[in-house]
């Protein structure tokens, strides 16, 4: 079973997220500011993290940063999951594969970012 | 006559006349009426002829003497004397033939020329006293001036500096000062950046080797620019990083050509802080408005989807009166924030060059499923394969805008998308076969807050805000938005204009963000 981190501070947004995930067939770990999710990935070492911006402690961009530095974090896929409509600012990250994608939390349905993640790993698979 | 001549004559004439007084009185006067008998009549004779002769001939030589010597000569001594004396009104009056009135005329002639002399010199001098005193005027006014632009320069909050070609500091005034920390002696006769240094926003350290405030000064130098404006860190003399709004000129004389430059500096600290807490404001109310309804509206898509357990009949209508609210809402909240960053002027901009045939592409295929739906034909027409210089989600906001709204009023036939270049610009027409808009409505549809009134057609209600924000974000970007035709009951075009990438207005759209950027090739981040 994928595990998928998710990093959000609304709790209620968390909840919705990780009911949708669960009953996809995913474990999910969870982490509320910048700080318990460095722990977490840590600890659990996720098979894809979902990223949030806007975190109490340490920001969504400083987590990512810390992420890309760390070689043994690096290769976890990330994707940012954001309601700010900042992707123009991350396509060179995503260019560069830095951040797997980024998807606008207001415009999209569970269900589509549950797809979009199982489109990953299909694609990952399909290489192995 | 000469005067000798003259003289000679007299005297014959004299001494003629002399001789016969002197018969005369010998005849006359001697011998009949003194009746002397004298044993020396010759002696008698003698003096009778000599006194005869001599006391008429003195008389008469004198006499004549005086009129042709010694007057002329009274008068020339007389008018000399009045001429040595500065009356210069006199004239001599010699008109005799002789030295005596060539001397005249002679003398009248120095006389009239020294007397021109004289009137030319008070003249001069006169003119000079003139020039003079114009001069002291002029300069006085000049001080005056001098006065009052110093004044002015010392009371203007911004930094001013004046330099010459050799970019030397020729002023400094007290702003530049109170900004810089250098004093005007620290830093006159010396180039500019050997204490004011500008760096670049981005830039954390000062790095010796971009001088790009120079680089603008040769520029300006070298005519390619008149002046530029640019935000940068200057470094004061306490080693702080003060933002700054800079702009330089040239100085030129009245042919044209460059004296030197002036470089005007504003502190922008104050305007920067204000700059991100509205950013900041806008930021936070966008995340805090967004999650709420987000959540709601991903749990209302999940309860549909059977995550929450089989859904009661009943509650499928309200659900779904939920969503298409919740949808309305964030749509609305969306519209704000684009509205408040455009009323406060930080608008994002990122600007890149794109081919306006592929983006279209793209958003068409996204609708498609939705026309589908609908039962409406959507097509996209490319006669154009431009590229253009622009921000991509801006672009697809607005011809997402005006596609939903074609779907919105369409209910059978198709929309289409068609792209076009003339001169300088891409043309793109959304042409549908809805229901028209009446010219009543079509002169409000770009106002704020105005809709057609769709509540009674059943329509979904937009915000009123999209078209609006549609039409700012074009026109910053160069372009403009319009309707091209409409008719009720047949259908409506509207039509959308940008500036191909390297043309004028291109390029004054991409300096109207007045930003410098080192790298040319990254896109920027402009706010407007």
């Amino acid at each position: 079973m994928k595990k998928i981190l998710l990093v959000e501070d609304d709790q209620i947004l968390l909840k919705m997220y990780s009911e949708k995930f669960q009953r996809n067939g995913y474990e999910i770990i969870v982490a509320a500011d910048g700080e318990q999710a460095l722990e977490q990935v840590d600890l659990l070492k996720p098979d894809f993290i979902i990223l949030d911006l806007m975190l109490p402690k340490l920001n969504g961009n400083l987590v990512l940063k810390k992420l890309k530095e760390n070689p043994q974090t690096r290769d976890i896929p990330v994707a940012i999951l954001s309601v700010m409509p900042e992707e123009d600012e991350f396509k060179q990250l995503i260019e560069s594969k830095d951040v797997y994608a980024y998807w606008r939390k207001d415009e999209t349905k569970p269900s589509e970012i549950v797809e979009k993640v199982e489109e990953f790993f299909k694609k990952q698979e399909g290489k192995i | 006559m000469k005067l000798s001549s003259k003289i000679l004559l007299t005297l014959i004439g004299c001494l003629s006349i002399s001789l016969v007084i002197a018969i005369l009185v010998d005849q006359f006067l001697v011998q009949k009426i003194l009746l002397v008998n004298l044993h020396n009549k010759q002696i008698v004779h003698l003096i009778v002829a000599f006194l005869g002769t001599a006391i008429p001939t003195a008389l008469l030589f004198w006499l004549i003497l005086e009129k042709i010597i010694l007057k002329p000569i009274d008068h020339l001594t007389e008018v000399t004397k009045d001429i040595a004396g500065g009356f210069l009104g006199q004239k001599l009056v010699i008109k005799s033939n002789d030295e005596f009135g060539d001397l005249s005329k002679n003398i009248n002639t120095i006389y009239s020329n020294l007397s021109k002399a004289l009137q030319n010199m008070a003249n001069s001098l006169r003119d000079e006293r003139k020039k003079e005193v114009a001069l002291a005027e002029n300069f006085k006014k000049t001080e005056v001036e001098k006065a009052k632009v110093d004044a002015m320069l010392s009371s203007i909050g911004d930094g001013v500096i004046a330099i010459d070609l050799d970019k030397q500091v020729l002023l400094f005034n007290i702003s530049a000062t109170t900004l810089s920390g250098y004093l005007m002696s620290e830093v006159i006769g010396k180039k500019y950046n050997q204490l004011i240094k500008f760096y670049p926003e981005k830039i954390h350290l000062p790095t010796d080797d971009i001088d790009f405030s120079e680089l603008i000064i040769d520029q300006i130098f070298s005519g390619k620019q008149a002046k530029s404006s640019f935000r940068a860190n200057l470094l004061t003399k306490g080693g702080h990083k003060l933002p700054v709004e800079v702009s330089i000129a040239s100085i030129k004389n009245y042919l044209g050509q460059n004296l030197g430059a002036v470089i005007v500096f504003r502190d922008i600290t104050a305007e920067i802080q204000l700059n991100k807490m509205k950013d900041e404001f806008v930021s936070v109310a966008s995340h805090e408005l967004r999650t709420p309804m987000t959540a709601i509206k991903g749990m209302i898509s999940m309860i549909f989807e059977g995550d929450y357990g089989p859904i009661n009949k009943d509650l499928e209508e309200p659900l779904t009166d939920i969503q298409v609210s919740v949808n309305r809402l964030i749509s609305l909240v969306n519209d704000l924030l684009d509205l408040s960053r455009i009323e406060a002027g930080r608008t994002r901009y990122q600007l890149s060059d794109i081919s306006i045939a592929g983006l279209l592409k793209e958003i068409v295929t996204l609708f498609q499923p939705l026309a589908k739906q609908k039962g409406i034909k959507l097509e996209l027409e490319v006669e154009a394969y431009q590229v253009i210089t622009t921000d991509t989600d801006k672009i697809k906001q607005v011809v997402s805008n005006l596609i939903s709204n074609s779907m919105k009023f369409t209910d059978k036939g198709s929309i289409t998308i068609s792209v076009h270049q003339k001169n300088d610009f891409v043309y793109i027409f959304v042409t549908d076969t809805g229901i028209g808009i009446s010219t009543e409505d079509q002169k409000k549809l770009f106002n704020k807050f105005e809709q057609i009134d769709s509540t009674q057609n059943g329509r979904p209600q937009g915000t009123g805000l999209g078209l609006y924000i549609s039409k700012e974000y074009i026109k910053r970007l160069g372009g403009d938005l319009w309707i091209d035709k409409s008719e009720v009951g047949k259908g409506t075009t509207f039509a959308l204009s940008l500036p191909v990438a390297g043309s004028e207005i291109s390029k004054k759209v991409l300096e109207s963000f007045s930003k410098i950027s080192n790298d040319k090739s990254a896109p920027s981040t402009l706010h407007g």
